[in-house]
């Protein structure tokens, strides 16, 4: 805990949500996307994506199939659902709001 | 729920196998995408593969939690947290082996005598309707004239029956053995309600004079001498060199009155025959349906008056005295039922206090946990599944226990059975059911689910609200009060196990201390069976050929022939007249015993002759009849007086002269009032059978007896030879309700100190690894070693002293159960009580030192730094 490149808790699964919304891919390439895309700012601890992973499967925001890469390789893809991009639009409008109040929060020099 | 969920859930219950082949195989594609990207960097193959899996973290770990994420609920949590309760065992071996065996040996223990007190005292016995089986009073000492007497008399009983036991050699095509036999009245099957396998039993005439020899066999005796050959029945065997018609077989576990007698003979109650008029049978009988009691006990109280206006009875024995009956359970197991109580007792203490360790254990290790268990709360893990997590921690360590517990079980009861006072071939009639073993891990699982309720109890009411470095005081305060619990209640079980054990192991010392007369030492004794019906003077010769013959085997010092033995067997015993004191009324005659004996007994036992002369081979049959006295006899028949030359009563009824005095030897038990005793040459009376061989050898005793056995052979292959005991041996036997209660106790105590021990060292122990920061802290701003030591002796010990207070009184008041056992000591005995708690308290102060020590070593700086 309390690394400072971890990612806040709960905020993973937009993460996810928002990336499938783009393109389906396989695990190590949701992980490598955030890394990257963060510019190694954020870091997932593999146990939180799977698990995020398979969570939201179960709750049918995602759903997995499992398919070629482009190397020839079998890995289980995931890709986003209906319900799930409902839920994506439903978090970000969230996220950024709270952004927005702790940002204000934040900036605020005095009373 | 939605109904997709609940979906995605069945479908992974369902596929289950592959659900887990798939994540393994995402996690590897995970692994080898990150190893590839590493080794593109720069990374060799083998660092590459090293780094992949550090940064994925620990396999199993996080598979657990993609796994958890399939909410597939209860079933897979509690295989988890079973696994996870080992994997958190492991990290404390010391303290959960201990409580892992602690809880066995409870466990175990417990089992086995719980089947032995099943087998014995719960079993039905095997006759119908017990409870109106009556033994009457005085049994083995009814004389055949009186049991005609009284038959037609009672009111309150069906018929009466008597038995009593009787030795015979049974011929078989080429050896020929002794067995066990109870000569019984023809109508006994019938008081019994028993039937026969094979065959018929006894029809009333059987047993007067001029019937047919008869003979019914157990069902041991006829698998095992006759092959279970069922065409027996109408044949003859020989016993005693007679032919006997074998009328019937019982079947498999019928037994009357002992598991050890193999068959049953009818009495020959013949009025014209000496034997009718000695004392030596038990009466048996039913009592008639719908009576109560009272009206036993008034029938009973009848017959006992009745027998006075009948019978003159010496006030040693007088039976219109003290009348009652006991059940036939009563008479079977009247020894046997406070001992095997006791210990059952005993081993419940042991086993509470097995269940306090592990308490303790579950306990400490819930508040280890603390931190984390806050901390998963605190991220939404249920109270319920934190409760269920203790529970199937305690349960996983509890039915371990069990298993072991089981196996100890399965392997102790065959000791234990031997090894118990069960006398009379009781042992032989138990067996351990496998029932038991669903018994001991039923029995731990529930000593796993109490001892989780405390700390259950602590998850559930929220003891968990405090975090970080108050280390929520008021739940610590709350679990030291009760690990203080836990080591007082320790502490008290112990002493009182330890008193018992120390009261038995003083009255075994004070027994052993007891002189006895004879030195046992280096002798060896054989029950012979000389062949019945031998003319007086063949008899003579096989007599003494044995002893000529025995004595010549080298390593043999000394032999001789009594006719039964001391502390081991009763036998014949009479009122004795004294010619020179008329004024002793015949009703009021010294009782004494009769032992026939040979010149060579009294060397061979080392029992020396305190006056006048030893018998020699001249004090042959013919000669003038003599008799040697007991020192007691002596002093308290002949006061003032020299015994030497006078006339007494002997067994036969004519008057023998008295030509020695005996040096006081223990008769038939170790302890209690001596009888007196009367000696008298063997060559003297031929009509009583008994022999027993006894000889002394400076060698090994077991080579001896072989070389005996193949004498008696040698001399008349119809002689057969009967238990075969070292007279040590003889000793400890007739002491073996004590020794053994005192093994067992001893061993429980010993274990007792050894829980009680472990479970203060652990407790204390606990509470300073708790407290390690606090006294980092404290004797880093000047509080010294010994002051951080003396607090926590003094924490630790209040609660052993108190303990061992409490352990006292209950000692007090438990000792009553021992009470009978007791020889030479009080039941308050002040050493027994005192010793047991010293040893808990030295026990316990050790405990809490070692631990003590460990805190005022504390090093402040490292617990500073590791804070």
């Amino acid at each position: 805990m309390g690394t400072d490149n971890s990612i806040p808790y709960g905020t993973l699964d937009l993460l996810i949500l928002k990336l499938l919304s783009l393109e389906p891919t396989h695990g190590w390439g949701i992980s490598e996307w955030i890394q990257k895309t963060s510019a190694d700012s954020l870091r997932v601890g593999q146990g939180s994506l799977y698990a995020s992973l398979h969570r939201m499967t179960r709750e049918g925001f995602i759903k997995s199939y499992w398919q070629d890469t482009d190397a020839g390789r079998r890995a289980r893809y995931y890709a986003i659902t209906a319900t799930g991009k409902k839920q994506l639009a439903r978090e970000t409008e969230h996220w950024t709001r709270l952004t927005r109040g702790v940002g204000l929060v934040l900036a605020a020099n005095a009373v | 729920m939605e109904l997709r969920d609940l979906w995605y859930r069945v479908k992974t219950l369902t596929r289950l196998k592959q659900a887990e082949r798939e994540l393994t195989e995402e996690f590897a594609f995970h692994l080898d995408m990150e190893r590839q990207k590493l080794m593109s960097q720069g990374f060799s193959e083998q660092q590459a593969d090293e780094e992949a899996r550090r940064r994925f973290g620990g396999l199993t770990r996080e598979s657990q939690r993609a796994r958890d994420s399939w909410g597939i609920g209860l079933m897979r949590d509690l295989a988890s947290d079973v696994r996870h309760a080992f994997r958190q065992f492991g990290r404390r071996p010391a303290f959960t082996i201990a409580g892992t065996l602690t809880l066995a040996i409870g466990v175990g223990a417990t089992v086995s005598l719980f089947s032995v007190v099943r087998g014995t005292l719960l079993r039905p016995l095997p006759v119908a309707h017990e409870s109106e089986l009556r033994v009457f009073w005085h049994p083995y000492d009814w004389r055949g004239t009186e049991y005609d007497y009284l038959r037609p008399r009672t009111k309150a009983f069906t018929q009466l029956a008597a038995f009593s036991i009787n030795g015979y050699a049974l011929g078989l095509e080429d050896q020929t053995v002794t067995t066990l036999a109870s000569v019984v009245t023809a109508e006994i099957f019938d008081v019994l309600g028993a039937h026969p396998a094979i065959g018929r039993t006894f029809v009333t005439g059987d047993d007067r004079p001029g019937a047919e020899p008869k003979v019914v066999l157990g069902y041991r005796l006829w698998k095992n001498r006759f092959g279970g050959d069922s065409t027996i029945v109408g044949r003859t065997i020989l016993l005693d060199n007679k032919s006997v018609t074998v009328t019937g077989v019982m079947p498999k576990g019928f037994y009357f009155p002992t598991p050890e007698v193999e068959m049953w003979r009818p009495l020959n109650l013949d009025p014209n025959d000496p034997q009718y008029r000695s004392g030596w049978l038990a009466i048996i009988s039913r009592v008639k349906p719908g009576l109560s009691e009272k009206d036993v006990a008034a029938d009973i109280r009848t017959m006992a008056a009745d027998l006075g206006t009948q019978f003159v009875y010496p006030a040693a024995w007088d039976k219109t005295k003290n009348a009652g009956t006991q059940t036939l359970r009563e008479y079977l197991q009247g020894n046997v039922r406070p001992a095997l109580l006791l210990l059952l007792g005993a081993v419940v203490l042991l086993l509470l206090m097995a269940c306090a360790n592990v308490a303790a254990l579950v306990l400490s290790r819930t508040a280890d946990r603390q931190p984390e268990m806050i901390l998963r709360t605190a991220l939404g893990a249920g109270r319920g599944r934190l409760a269920r997590q203790i529970v199937a921690e305690s349960l996983a360590l509890s039915t371990t226990s069990g298993v072991i517990g089981a196996a100890l079980a399965a392997v102790s009861f065959g000791v234990l059975v031997n090894s118990l006072p069960l006398r009379d071939g009781l042992n032989t009639t138990l067996t351990l059911d496998w029932s038991m073993f669903a018994v001991a891990i039923a029995l731990a699982a529930v000593v796993g689910l109490f001892v989780s309720a405390a700390p259950v109890r602590s998850v559930l009411m929220g003891d968990l609200k405090g975090v970080g470095s108050e280390r929520s005081a008021q739940g610590l305060r709350g679990h030291k009060r009760f690990h203080s619990a836990m080591v007082a209640a320790e502490m008290t079980l112990g002493v009182t196990l330890a008193a018992g054990a120390l009261l038995l192991v003083r009255s075994v010392a004070h027994v052993y201390a007891q002189d006895t007369g004879f030195d046992p030492r280096g002798v060896v004794t054989l029950d012979v069976l000389s062949p019945r019906g031998m003319a007086p003077d063949a008899r003579v010769a096989f007599i003494n050929t044995l002893q000529e013959r025995a004595r010549s085997i080298p390593g043999i010092t000394q032999a001789g022939f009594v006719s039964r033995l001391p502390v081991r067997d009763g036998g014949w015993q009479g009122t004795v007249p004294i010619e020179s004191r008329p004024d002793i009324a015949a009703k009021d005659a010294p009782n004494s015993f009769f032992r026939f004996i040979t010149p060579g007994y009294f060397k061979t036992m080392g029992i020396d002759i305190v006056k006048g002369r030893d018998f020699t081979d001249a004090d042959r049959n013919g000669a003038l009849e003599v008799a040697i006295i007991s020192e007691q006899f002596a002093k308290k028949m002949f006061p003032g007086k020299d015994p030497l030359g006078q006339r007494v009563g002997g067994p036969e009824g004519r008057w023998r002269t008295i030509v020695g005095i005996a040096e006081e030897t223990r008769l038939f038990q170790m302890v209690g009032e001596n009888p007196f005793c009367m000696y008298l040459p063997t060559p003297q009376n031929l009509q009583y059978a008994q022999l027993v061989l006894v000889a002394k050898t400076t060698g090994d005793q077991g080579t001896a007896m072989t070389a005996l056995r193949n004498v008696v052979r040698d001399v008349d292959k119809r002689a057969a030879v009967g238990r075969v005991i070292g007279m040590e041996d003889v000793v400890k036997v007739s002491m073996s309700d004590r020794l053994q209660l005192r093994f067992f106790l001893s061993l429980f105590a010993g274990l007792a100190i050894l829980l009680g021990a472990i479970g203060v060292y652990g407790v204390v122990s606990y509470a300073v690894s708790r407290r390690k920061a606090e006294f980092g802290v404290r004797m880093a701003l000047g509080a010294s070693s010994s002051r951080v030591m003396r607090e926590v002796a003094g924490n630790g010990l209040i609660p052993v002293a108190s303990g061992v207070v409490v352990g006292v009184v209950a000692s007090v008041l438990l000792s009553r159960f021992v009470a009978t056992f007791l020889y030479g000591v009080t039941q308050r005995d002040v050493i027994s009580i005192g010793g047991a708690a010293v040893a808990l308290m030295l026990a316990g102060v050790l405990a809490v030192l070692i631990p003590g020590f460990r805190a005022g070593k504390t090093s402040p700086m490292e617990v500073l730094r590791s804070e």
